[in-house]
């Protein structure tokens, strides 16, 4: 949001004052060296709370993510029969994409977004969070008041038969400072990210957490899916920083509503690709 | 033919002779600098695909009548009867962000209304139909509402 905000505000610059412009750049400029108050103020040029008391394990909060990959990027190594069910999907974002009206996002729909795009979707304009409960761990998602349960009672992952879930099913351990999140049972009607990259159901997913200050979570996963990846996808490392201020239903009813985005597809969607109003 | 400016997405306008007017020296840096930092912006606004149907390289500014706006998730809409030179009116439609994003920005449900007029600036649909994703709505008090406005509180 932050980021869009400063484009919106220099492009607003530029059409209207560009001696205020100048100025403003040199304020920001000037802005970036003084120290942060609020370190889960984006952009966020300070330094996190090294020092302060926090708790390891406690990973309950609001996180922002700061930086890191928002889908698995356009090198995937992947099967025959995984590039051409990537090639089926027809995505509305980087380099193949089409109009939304043209594609078959399952986004456009509202359909469940499932566990990993998910959690690539809590892009800077967006948040997750962690409620822990002494037998698992809850993760809200902001898009979609989605949500996702880690067991964290010692149980087993389930047969590789069971019923396949939008969000999977996960258990958590601690492996020292790091929560590692283990899933297994996700439908493969989701798209793993923007791009369209897919997945079947035999994939199994391990997300790692670890909290190394008050003020910043660090997340990386790992993706084995060989069916359709020829080797397993190691994502980069995601960092996100703790936003107190951002309680998840203060404003942030981000429900998609599926009779609402029919409307809107009908509406503008549509006929905005030429399809007829 | 609708009537209505096309900017280059580096924000030229009727300001650009202020832009002008400033001696080269003093000019050339901010213009750069700005360009360069839209350039850059591009991917960053390019969400929900919303570069797929419009283009980000234009810009219309259109004035017209509300006739619909509806506050709704994921996608809010408004729609407006703009009228030619010609006097014909077309109706346009104009994409916008959801609930949550807009009351983030200082929008609410109530802010618009039909028969209200409005300026609407936007990026226009790439198919040439009448519709845009809004970047702005300029209401006839005089206040500019922004598709990506600072935050308050946060």
């Amino acid at each position: 949001m932050r980021s869009n905000l400063l484009c919106v505000m220099i492009a607003a610059l530029a059409v209207w004052e560009a001696p205020a412009a100048a100025q403003e750049d040199k304020g920001a400029s000037r802005r970036g060296i003084v120290p942060c108050v609020n370190p889960w103020q984006l952009p966020s040029g300070c330094a996190p709370a090294a020092g302060k008391p926090f708790n390891s394990h406690d990973l309950a909060g609001v996180w922002t993510r700061t930086a890191g990959a928002g889908n698995l990027g356009n090198k995937v190594a992947m099967t025959p029969a995984g590039q051409a069910a990537l090639m089926a999907n027809k995505p509305s974002f980087g380099p193949r994409m089409v109009p939304p009206a043209l594609g078959n996002d399952p986004m456009g729909k509202c359909d469940p977004l499932g566990l990993i795009r998910n959690i690539l979707l809590e892009v800077v304009d967006r948040s997750f969070e962690f409620v822990q409960m002494p037998d698992r761990v809850i993760q809200f998602f902001e898009w979609a008041h989605q949500y996702r349960t880690i067991w964290t009672d010692g149980r087993a992952l389930p047969n590789a038969d069971a019923e396949p879930r939008w969000m999977g099913y996960s258990v958590g351990k601690w492996e020292g400072d790091t929560f590692v999140v283990e899933t297994t049972g996700l439908d493969a009607r989701t798209w793993l990210d923007n791009l369209g990259h897919p997945h079947t159901e035999e994939m199994r997913v391990v997300e790692r957490y670890s909290r190394p200050d008050r003020d910043t979570l660090k997340l990386s996963f790992t993706i084995t899916d060989p069916k359709y990846y020829s080797q397993p996808y190691v994502s980069d490392v995601k960092t996100h920083r703790i936003n107190p201020e951002r309680a998840m239903d203060e404003k942030l009813e981000t429900f998609c509503v599926p009779s609402e985005e029919e409307v809107f597809n009908k509406g503008i969607r549509d006929p905005a690709a030429g399809l007829g109003k | 033919m609708m009537k209505y400016r096309v900017l280059p997405s580096f924000g030229w306008s009727q300001k650009a002779e202020t832009i002008l007017n400033t001696p080269l020296s003093k000019r050339a840096g901010v213009i750069s600098l700005l360009a360069g930092l839209l350039l850059a912006c591009v991917p960053v606004l390019a969400h929900h695909g919303t570069y797929a149907s419009y283009d980000p390289e234009k810009l219309v500014t259109l004035t017209g009548t509300v006739t619909e706006f509806l506050w709704t998730n994921p996608h809010s809409q408004i729609h407006f009867d703009v009228k030619g030179a010609d006097g014909k009116v077309v109706n346009w439609g104009g994409e916008l962000h959801s609930i949550a994003q807009l009351l983030k920005s200082g929008w609410s449900k109530n802010l618009i209304k039909p028969g209200d007029e409005v300026t609407v600036t936007g990026h226009p649909s790439k198919a040439g139909a009448p519709y845009m994703v809004v970047t702005s709505v300029k209401l006839a008090n005089g206040k500019e509402y922004f598709r990506d406005a600072p935050e308050q509180g946060r």
